[in-house]
């Protein structure tokens, strides 16, 4: 589990773990009583694209297929595919031995071109130097399920018998006014939280449940509202 | 034309059109793309460990093999348990009438680890079912898309701008209590009002 550093309505904050809540797995694939491995292989070498066919036997190929099978490299093709590096092609295919340079597009909901840029590193805002905060900003759960898409879920752990006191009054707040708060990241405490440098950022939404003196504090995070895309024109 | 989701509730049955909602249909998307020398884009490609070639789009497959390396035909594969045992195969729901379950709470539509979200458009819908949504209620139906070997869940809300089905998984929090402290993990996989800014993100 990792570290982060929470506030209260009190603004006071403390560190304490976080995890991401789990789903049952689904069940693998296989032969009953005969176990199977999910494997990436090679399908075909660059001679048997659809380029490399044209120019070597026009662009009706499909007869060429059957007559002699020149996609299938008999010593290649099959071969398990392991770990692989990554690496650039230059417009003209030829292996680039510098890092390339990286330009950032930007494009609208409807899918046209609005900017491009260099990139923009969006750093990480939540860590030891950096609390989530407690914005203040309630709303009753059932608002918040309505209006926003909440994809992933963070659980929020004690870490020593303060923090569980700490934790639990947290969750006991929200749990008994059946609200969630907006929690932000940032200097101000309002910014959207970003969990890694260039990851998505996210609203989070601070969710307590209490049965007597156990509890469970979650950070739901979303990064969209639920709303439908704006009508193309036609 | 794709099948429509039909949802059965207190004796009528209901149908709805649907269709996916992705983030970027909502805000846009960035994408970054790498540029070369001459200032044209450039192509991302995998060298083998071994170097021996790079697999460019279109050279790689995948699959499933047994222990002798023998590749098992997709129509010959079952879902097997943790034990090993075969799971019964759940059929798409599409097109086939579902019972509601609900109202729920607000708490349960928050346990749903959300993987696709449908806005649905309502073909023949009962005044009964879109009068309990417009009211704030919550339903959930069993969802499966395509058949497969997990029986997916979908909850179904309604807010200003019309109704949806977030479709998932059910997640179940721990409880805490004083005496049991979670150690650390450092393998933990952790990513990731009308005035809160969603265009920014």
């Amino acid at each position: 589990m990792r570290a982060v550093r929470l506030t209260n309505a009190a603004g006071r904050d403390t560190t304490v773990r976080y995890a991401a809540t789990r789903i049952a797995p689904s069940p693998a694939l296989g032969k009953v009583g005969r176990p199977a491995q999910f494997r990436r292989y090679l399908a075909s070498d660059s001679e048997g694209l659809h380029e490399a066919l044209v120019s070597a036997h026009g662009d009706d190929y499909a007869q060429a297929l059957i007559d002699g099978d020149p996609e299938v490299d008999i010593e290649r093709v099959g071969r398990a595919i392991g770990q692989t590096s990554v690496v650039f092609l230059s417009s003209t295919g030829d292996v680039m031995h510098a890092p390339p340079e990286v330009v950032e597009v930007l494009f609208s909901a409807a899918g046209e071109e609005r900017e491009r840029r260099a990139p923009k590193e969006v750093e990480s805002n939540v860590g030891a130097d950096s609390p989530v905060r407690w914005t203040g900003r309630r709303m009753k759960r059932i608002d918040v399920v309505r209006r926003f898409v909440l994809h992933r879920t963070l659980q929020i752990y004690h870490v020593d018998g303060l923090t569980f006191d700490y934790l639990h009054d947290i969750a006991k707040d929200l749990h008994e006014s059946d609200e969630m708060v907006l929690m932000g990241g940032g200097e101000k405490g309002k910014a959207p939280l970003v969990f890694q440098t260039n990851g998505t950022p996210q609203r989070a939404f601070l969710e307590g449940r209490v049965e007597g003196e156990r509890f469970q504090l979650l950070l739901h995070l979303s990064n969209a509202e639920l709303k439908r895309p704006e009508a193309k024109p036609a | 034309m794709a099948k429509s989701i039909v949802l059965s509730h207190d004796g009528t049955t209901s149908s709805f059109d649907f269709a996916k909602i992705t983030r970027a249909q909502l805000y846009g998307r960035k994408r970054r793309i790498p540029l070369g020398a001459d200032g044209e884009a450039c192509t991302r490609v995998s060298l083998s460990s071994d170097g021996s070639f790079l697999l460019r789009s279109g050279m790689s497959a995948q699959g499933y093999f047994d222990d002798q390396g023998t590749w098992i035909p997709t129509k010959e594969l079952v879902g097997i348990d943790p034990e090993g045992r075969a799971v019964a195969f759940v059929p798409s729901t599409l097109g086939e009438p579902q019972e509601l379950q609900g109202p729920h709470p607000a708490q349960d539509l928050l346990d749903l680890q959300v993987d696709a979200v449908y806005a649905l458009e309502p073909v023949e819908a009962a005044t009964d079912l879109t009068a309990a949504l417009d009211a704030g209620e919550i339903f959930s139906f069993p969802f499966n898309y395509r058949g497969d070997y997990q029986a997916g869940q979908a909850f179904l809300v309604g807010n200003d701008e019309g109704y949806f089905a977030l479709v998932g998984q059910t997640a179940e929090p721990e409880w805490c209590v004083l005496d049991e402290i979670a150690p650390p993990d450092f393998d933990e996989d952790t990513e990731g009002d009308d005035d809160l800014d969603f265009e920014m993100l």
